[in-house]
């Protein structure tokens, strides 16, 4: 899967770079683990591969608006790398949240929102360019395919 | 097509919450409606535009005016499917003698559309870059015992790992709870996710297609001059809104400012509808080649927003 994954990130290369923002720390009041922890009800995790696979980092308590940062956390492929426009695969573990994933920082782009427990296997939209997302958006123009 | 057309035209006006008598109400609408049933072979038509074509572009809906957007849930068709799942938690909890009083809708938010970026006015003075702060969803008072039944294993506490607990007076919990095993139960029959992952493959590369375009490269050109004159370089409006100093910290002077001028520019410009119409051009040749897909996925949305209405009427 590495392979034609890394092709893709490359056939469809943005300016993303223009958006980085090297060591930067986190600001926003979002947690981030390895997993989701039983005792929050809503959770976003990313994953460095498609199919859920690979590295994953989980966010708690609320979204964040560069992903500039953050690395994967768990073992597994791709673990100390960027979260931020690496992420093949997405899931919204929030029992009664939804979630959306955007294409650009601050909440800008194209985006996808996620019903409460509704994931993909790849990040079709965002793939490799997930550089923001946010609990419970509402009103948020984005559009929700599950 | 008429439920959807007008929870269209509702969510436009960011009325997007709807009570749950408003819901059934709906639905009844939509049973008798003959010409809402969308078994036709074509591919739904777009939803019309049903704003003023002279309409500023402060608030205006880029994206839900796009050909791709008939395939997607409104916001307003999400709350209809959320109700019908509280309906069915609430009849879960029953099953372990618990009553669950069916949560309030949250208060109307402001529709925010941020695909080409900032485009309202008063929330570039008031916010800057910023997304504007969401009222609270209401808050249901649960018991311990319902919390549990509800929540399922995301009920356990800070560092528990007692999986015993996920027992409510000798009867299994399932995992995610009554709420959890709701929303998945009722997803399975109409979930399709090569449909899924099409369209939203669809408008993420339309998306980034558009972003070369030649009339689109002209108008962030436009914009940029335009924002050149009032003391600002930016090369595009991506590059203004991803600056680091406008997504952290307090909103400065500064960020207002450029907020205000960017939307000017964005307007005196008309860089949004060419962007629009340059973007609506890219995906109508996209959905022609995934037509099958998206029909699929159009019919199980609507069975699934079908079933939740009847849901909705018979509780």
């Amino acid at each position: 899967m590495k392979a034609s994954r890394k092709a893709l990130s490359m056939a469809v290369a943005i300016p993303a770079a223009a958006v980085a923002v090297l060591g930067m720390a986190p600001m926003a009041h979002a947690e981030a683990r390895a997993t989701c922890p039983d005792w929050e009800k809503d959770c976003a995790v990313f994953y460095y591969n498609s199919n859920k696979e690979g590295s994953r980092t989980a966010f708690t308590h609320d979204g964040v608006a560069n992903l500039a940062g953050y690395t994967f956390l768990s073992s597994g492929a791709g673990k100390g790398l960027a979260v931020k426009n690496n992420a093949a695969s997405f899931w919204n573990a929030s029992v009664d949240s939804i979630a959306t994933v955007f294409y650009r920082s601050n909440y800008d782009g194209a985006c996808d929102t996620f019903a409460p427990l509704a994931d993909t296997d790849r990040l079709a939209k965002t793939y490799n360019e997930n550089a923001s997302f946010d609990f419970d958006r509402r009103g948020d123009n984005c559009y929700k395919w599950d | 097509m008429l439920f959807r057309e007008t929870f269209g035209l509702m969510r436009r006006l960011a009325i997007p919450v709807l009570s749950l008598s408003l819901l059934v109400g709906c639905a009844s609408q939509e049973a008798s409606d003959p010409s809402s049933a969308k078994t036709s072979a074509a591919a739904p038509e777009p939803r019309p535009d049903t704003s003023s074509p002279a309409a500023s572009p402060g608030k205006y809906d880029y994206t839900f005016r796009l050909p791709i957007a008939v395939y997607s849930y409104t916001d307003a068709e999400y709350e209809v499917i959320r109700s019908a799942e509280q309906v069915l938690a609430r009849d879960c909890m029953k099953g372990f003698g618990l009553a669950y009083e069916l949560p309030k809708s949250p208060a109307p938010v402001d529709a925010q559309d941020r695909r080409y970026g900032i485009t309202d006015m008063d929330g570039a003075q008031r916010y800057g870059y910023r997304m504007p702060p969401l009222p609270d969803a209401p808050k249901a008072k649960l018991t311990q015992d319902q919390i549990q039944v509800l929540y399922g294993k995301r009920s356990l506490e800070n560092g528990a790992d007692d999986r015993a607990k996920l027992e409510y007076r000798g009867k299994e919990v399932p995992e995610h709870g009554c709420l959890g095993k709701a929303v998945l139960d009722f997803r399975k029959p109409y979930e399709y996710r090569e449909g899924s992952a099409a369209a939203s493959r669809i408008s993420g590369d339309s998306y980034e297609a558009s972003l070369s375009d030649p009339k689109v490269q002209a108008g962030f050109g436009k914009w940029s001059s335009c924002m050149k004159q009032k003391g600002y370089d930016y090369p595009s409006p991506m590059d203004a809104i991803e600056s680091p100093s406008f997504s952290k910290g307090k909103v400065s002077a500064k960020e207002k400012e450029t907020a205000v001028a960017d939307v000017a520019c964005k307007q005196s410009t008309g860089l949004l509808e060419t962007w629009f119409k340059a973007e609506a051009a890219i995906q109508k040749d996209m959905i022609k080649k995934d037509v099958t897909l998206l029909r699929k996925l159009d019919e199980l949305h609507e069975k699934k927003l079908s079933a939740a209405r009847k849901i909705l009427a018979d509780a």
